[in-house]
């Protein structure tokens, strides 16, 4: 782990009508950690993420991304620029195959290619590409198949394989286990983990807490749309604050998978 | 010999309508049901162009395309800022809007249409119907080609990424503004292409030929032969094309059964005849292997 | 004259909200624009001209038109609208609409001919002569009937439980569902409602201009569209302010401009200009689709 900065947020602040979704949110990410953002639902944590990935327009702060501020940049830029986000609710596109559905990903900065079939010889390198992602998540073998095919397990698998073929410098991942199965939980964390051994910086938004213990070196609480607290997980967990604005919420109590 | 050029002429730019509107609506996924707007744009260019300034075929066209790529443009920048169902019903409204000005605008020859519209030539040799039917095949076959080209790079998945979902296209990087309006400027062109042809071939043309119920053939077409497939749409084109001619003993029930069959298939068959997904096409698939090289399974 | 141009406007405008209701309480429960409801329209005419030219009753004649209508919408709604709205894509029930609408058009045609047939209804009614206001027995009854249609939806909306659960799926499908709202007996009502309404808005313009003719759907169909968006799809209260604007801009500029564009091109002009100013229509959309 080092100790550059990848992402800072910056007192950022989100409103939707007279509602405050986020008020004054700091945050660091450090490159080579998994940093967490946990918090009960409707804590602003979707909100928080949709704001670094350009979904949403913070009302007020700046989001720094390697030293630049990315705030009000368009989602495909910051994109390109080496955010690589997952979806909650999956998003496949369901008619194409799977590895047609990472070929897109993989492509997307080849502006000069936008024109060339994939078939030709000089897009050889991308199909390589995002034949080698597939194959880091384990979906090789459904790479022909149509995305609409697939289970929820092996669509988390095609989002993280999207998402990795765009050669992130950060990946965003919105609660990459919901509805997973107890045995699909346990290889997702394991894959995450390589991924993070490997250098991979992750920003994780979890609900259930227990995942979010077994993977994070950092991690941040949400509250309302405030920070509660920030730390070291253990610490952060046994925190008064934390445990009452989880009391009540059944999850509280590791993983409900 | 000449009935079947004009048939040959009448279902060739249907079928390039039907393959334009596709590119819109049946990759792009962006509801237009007002496409007939975008064929009237481009007749009327041409035919004004020809009749009062002179301008020969071969120029007008070209601004012909030019007029109906940059109103359609402009619609795509629209429907940036429009939920699917309010952008249908805008494409709806443009083309009674248009209508309504080719109508009633003394400039665009009002109720009583544009006529004496030149046919195209080259050289010394005006074109005949013959020969306009070979030049709008060639036209269609060169549409294909280009089509089938794009639909398997990028451009094409990117097209149909955002067409089945628009935030994971942009969160893959794709740039869902520029590719919108692309493909609203490709398919509008295309119909002002398939408009000129048409203005040169009648050498009349009224505000009626370009009307609402124009667009909904073009869209069932599209959605009957099943969006987004080429082959699909071309049969649409033909089959619907030639439909008055070949059902003409039962012309007192035709709306009856056009209509009748719109249902039917959207009930039953809601991706279309050939349409991905389709029960006709996994029938198909069972049976053909398609030539497919590379990354195209289905 | 101004005041004689407002209440022909408010007449078009309250015949226009009858059917524009319709059009908005199916979509604000389907998210389907059904144009097919002016099929409904036609029908209600035909209906309520079959029913008085044997009966001379005009209340069978209403029971009739709106009654055959009521049942074609849940009809249409059960083997048609409801088995395809399993289809993601929205241009599929769509196209199906327009299908509806055109076999409808066709049948009315083959089945009563193509020409136009009166409806020879004499109301009771005297003209009220208000200073220069000369207000007709049918543009009374027009008003007056609209007036407690808008009265008995709202009642219908807002005090009885299906109604307000129809408010709750119109502003958010999924919250609806998660409340245990029974969304078949709903999307029954919202479209027997429709084209209850429907009907009842073709009778009365088949009596206001003695005419009924298989193609009056036509207009309607499309205008409707213009002013549902006008007001917010999905939004009761909205379609009957964009009616009641959508006819008296008809009936000022028919009145003062003259014919620049033909007045059904103008709702659509307008509609395109506010889209353009306002993206989400001139009221907030009871809709939360895409």
């Amino acid at each position: 782990m080092s100790d550059e900065i990848i992402l800072r947020l910056d007192n950022i602040s989100k409103k939707f009508g007279g509602l405050v979704a986020l008020e004054n949110v700091n945050l660091e990410v450090r490159a080579g950690e998994i940093c967490g953002l946990i918090g009960p639902n409707g804590a602003g944590k979707t909100t928080l993420f949709n704001v670094v990935c350009g979904v949403y327009r913070p009302a007020g702060g700046t989001v720094w991304f390697k030293g630049e501020s990315v705030s009000g940049l368009p989602v495909h830029q910051i994109a390109r620029r080496g955010i690589a986000r997952t979806f909650q609710v999956v998003k496949p596109i369901p008619r194409l195959t799977v590895l047609e559905n990472v070929l897109i990903a993989g492509a997307s900065h080849l502006l000069a290619g936008a024109w060339i079939p994939f078939t030709t010889r000089g897009q050889r390198a991308v199909r390589e590409k995002a034949m080698t992602a597939l194959i880091r998540v384990g979906l090789a073998a459904e790479a022909n198949l149509p995305a609409g095919q697939l289970n929820l397990g092996y669509l988390r698998r095609l989002e993280l394989a999207r998402a990795l073929v765009m050669n992130p410098s950060l990946l965003l991942l919105d609660e990459p286990v919901a509805g997973l199965g107890y045995d699909a939980v346990e290889d997702f964390l394991t894959l995450i983990r390589e991924l993070r051994r490997e250098g991979l910086t992750v920003l994780l938004v979890e609900h259930n807490t227990g995942v979010a213990e077994a993977l994070c070196d950092h991690m941040l609480v949400l509250d309302h749309g405030k920070m509660i607290a920030a730390g070291e997980p253990a610490r952060v967990l046994a925190d008064q604050a934390v445990i009452e604005a989880y009391l009540g919420k059944d999850d509280f109590l590791g993983p409900s998978a | 010999m000449n009935y079947w050029a004009v048939l040959a002429t009448t279902v060739g730019i249907w079928v390039l309508l039907a393959l334009s509107l596709n590119i819109i609506t049946g990759e792009a996924g962006q509801p237009n049901i007002g496409h007939a707007a975008f064929f009237g744009i481009g007749a009327y260019t041409s035919a004004i162009l020809n009749t009062k300034y002179g301008v020969d075929f071969w120029g007008a066209l070209i601004v012909a395309i030019a007029v109906s790529a940059l109103v359609g443009a402009v619609l795509g920048l629209i429907s940036m800022r429009l939920r699917n169902d309010f952008l249908a019903i805008t494409t709806i409204g443009l083309n009674f809007v248009t209508v309504a000005v080719f109508q009633t605008v003394h400039y665009f020859g009002g109720a009583m249409g544009i006529g004496g519209i030149q046919p195209p030539r080259i050289g010394g040799l005006a074109f005949g119907t013959l020969e306009i039917a070979g030049l709008i095949w060639v036209v269609v076959a060169l549409v294909v080609i280009l089509n089938r080209h794009l639909q398997k790079a990028w451009f094409g998945y990117a097209l149909r990424a955002i067409r089945d979902d628009e935030a994971a296209a942009a969160a893959m990087g794709i740039d869902v503004r520029r590719y919108k309006v692309l493909a609203f400027v490709i398919g509008t062109g295309l119909a002002g292409l398939a408009g000129s042809i048409y203005a040169h071939f009648m050498t009349f043309i009224s505000a009626g030929d370009f009307g609402f119920n124009i667009s909904v053939t073009i869209l069932a077409m599209v959605v009957l032969g099943g969006r987004g497939s080429i082959p699909g749409v071309m049969l649409g084109g033909i089959v619907l094309g030639m439909a008055p001619e070949v059902f003409r003993f039962i012309s007192d029930y035709r709306l009856l059964v056009f209509g009748s069959i719109l249902v039917l298939v959207m009930r039953f068959f809601p991706s279309g005849l050939l349409g991905q997904g389709s029960r006709l096409q996994e029938l198909l698939t069972g049976f053909i292997r398609r030539e497919g090289a590379g990354a195209r399974v289905r | 004259m101004l005041l004689q141009q407002i209440v022909n406007g408010i007449t078009i405008g309250s015949l226009y909200s009858l059917v524009a209701l319709g059009l908005t309480m199916v979509y604000g429960i389907m998210r389907v624009l059904d144009i097919a409801n002016a099929g409904a329209y036609t029908l209600g005419a035909y209906l309520g001209v079959w029913a008085y030219t044997r009966t001379h009753s005009i209340i069978i004649a209403l029971l009739a038109g709106v009654g055959g209508a009521a049942i074609t919408g849940y009809l249409f709604q059960r083997a048609v609208y409801t088995p395809i709205k399993k289809v993601a894509d929205p241009i599929v029930p769509l196209v199906a609409s327009i299908g509806l609408f055109i076999v409808m058009e066709d049948l009315f045609r083959l089945i009563a001919g193509p020409y136009t047939i009166t409806f020879p209804v004499h109301l009771p009614l005297n003209r009220l002569t208000l200073g220069s206001v000369i207000i007709t027995g049918t543009q009374a009854v027009i008003l007056l009937v609209s007036a407690f249609l808008f009265l008995l939806l709202w009642i219908l909306l807002n005090k009885t439980k299906i109604g307000l659960a129809w408010q709750a799926t119109a502003q958010d499908v999924e919250t609806a569902m998660a409340m245990g709202i029974n969304t078949r007996s709903v999307v029954a009502f919202a479209f027997i409602l429709g084209y209850a309404f429907a009907a009842l808005a073709g009778i009365l313009v088949a009596i206001h201009y003695n005419a009924v003719f298989p193609t009056m759907g036509d207009i309607p169909s499309y205008k409707m569209l213009a002013i549902v968006v006008l007001g917010g799809l999905g939004n009761p209260l909205g379609a009957v302010v964009a009616s009641m604007v959508v006819g008296l801009a008809e009936a000022l500029v028919a009145g003062y401009i003259g014919s620049f564009l033909p007045t059904d091109a103008i709702a659509f002009l307008a509609l395109i200009i506010l889209l353009l100013v306002r993206p989400q229509g001139l009221f907030a959309s009871g809709g939360d689709a895409r």
